[in-house]
């Protein structure tokens, strides 16, 4: 009996030493499980940042496409009439709009229509320096955009204006773009759009002064 | 693994290079055509795995180029995304009823074009 008894006290005590043994390593275990969970934490944390700076990039890397398009796209050609297209296609492709009117500055001092697309040109043939808000923009060379600036002294035709872009060579206007309504898909004018409008304000203005020398260069070789 | 070659469909050397800029960052050989004319007989030859169409095009416009390739068995099959500046409900209406499984209007979001060009081909 003593020694059932002995032996009964010697297996329960190793029972015990094993069950202390494996709540150590089930506290071990939950603790190891925790820190692996804090850790996939972390790194699911670091992968969501990953995920958001790389759409940042792709969306610098596009909007910094549509200024490449625009630039190459104005200086690939010397014909007059495909610097107005391109001029046009831009407008409508990478801003957003098919109603815009360009502008000249003729010897009077008037802005001249010369291209227009989705208008009626009747009210636009000829604007005079000062009037309305493309008369305004083509003597002080700077862009107007109504979200900012608003529509006061707009003449006949400007209510549906949404920006009028000055072109300038040297600094000094020579001509006026300007774009009426957006197309219903575009909220409204952003931060490329404003890049744009200072690209063409430079590059458009360039564009179209270099087709008109290489016009007159050939009609004057063709002589 | 084979490169999936897509046709680009526009009349808008503006608008080509946009998307031709884009879609070079991607694993793709790229097809143009200027209109749907020559959008439909580039299609029939290369058997691009994508098609991206403009809809105000000459010659055939991108409707009348869907609703070509829906008719022939070689071609009924790739997909279509109408890429377009014309944004109204009508239009969409249109785009899909003419055969197009994808509709992105202009002006191009370079990000949007890439996600969808992945979705239409499991890239």
């Amino acid at each position: 009996m003593l020694e059932e008894n002995e032996r009964l006290r010697a297996r329960l005590a190793a029972a015990l030493t094993q069950a202390r043994l494996l709540e150590e390593r089930l506290n071990r275990a939950e603790s190891a499980a925790l820190e692996l969970q804090q850790r996939l934490a972390a790194v699911e944390e670091e992968r969501r940042r990953f995920a958001q700076e790389y759409l940042e990039v792709e969306q610098q890397s596009s909007n910094l496409a549509n200024l490449y398009v625009a630039s190459y796209q104005l200086h690939g050609t010397l014909d007059r009439e495909d610097a107005l297209r391109t001029i046009h296609e831009i407008v409508a492709n990478l801003v957003g709009s098919e109603e815009m009117a360009l502008f000249e500055l003729d010897p009077d001092g008037d802005m001249a229509l010369v291209s227009c697309n989705g208008i009626d040109p009747v009210p636009f043939e000829r604007v005079a320096a000062g009037d309305g808000i493309i008369g305004r923009v083509a003597i002080d060379g700077r862009t107007h955009l109504t979200e900012r600036d608003g529509l006061q002294g707009a003449r006949r035709g400007e209510e549906r204006l949404t920006a009028c872009v000055p072109l300038c060579l040297a600094g000094r206007p020579t001509g006026v773009l300007a774009i009426f309504r957006l197309l219903p898909q575009k909220a409204g004018l952003g931060p490329l759009d404003r890049e744009l409008f200072d690209l063409l304000s430079d590059q458009a203005a360039m564009a179209l002064y270099c087709t008109d020398l290489h016009r007159r260069f050939t009609a004057s070789r063709a002589h | 693994m084979a490169r999936k070659k897509i046709l680009v469909v526009d009349d808008s050397k503006t608008a080509m290079l946009m998307q031709l800029m884009i879609l070079r960052k991607g694993p793709y050989d790229l097809v143009t055509a200027s209109d749907g004319e020559e959008g439909v007989a580039k299609a029939l030859s290369e058997r691009p795995d994508l098609i991206l169409m403009d809809l105000v095009m000459p010659r055939m416009n991108g409707l009348q180029a869907i609703r070509e390739l829906r008719r022939c068995d070689s071609t009924r099959q790739i997909p279509v995304i109408v890429v377009s500046t014309r944004g109204e409900a009508e239009s969409l209406e249109a785009g899909f009823e003419s055969g197009c499984n994808d509709y992105l209007t202009k002006p191009i979001d370079g990000v949007a074009l890439l996600a969808k060009v992945r979705v239409h081909l499991g890239a």
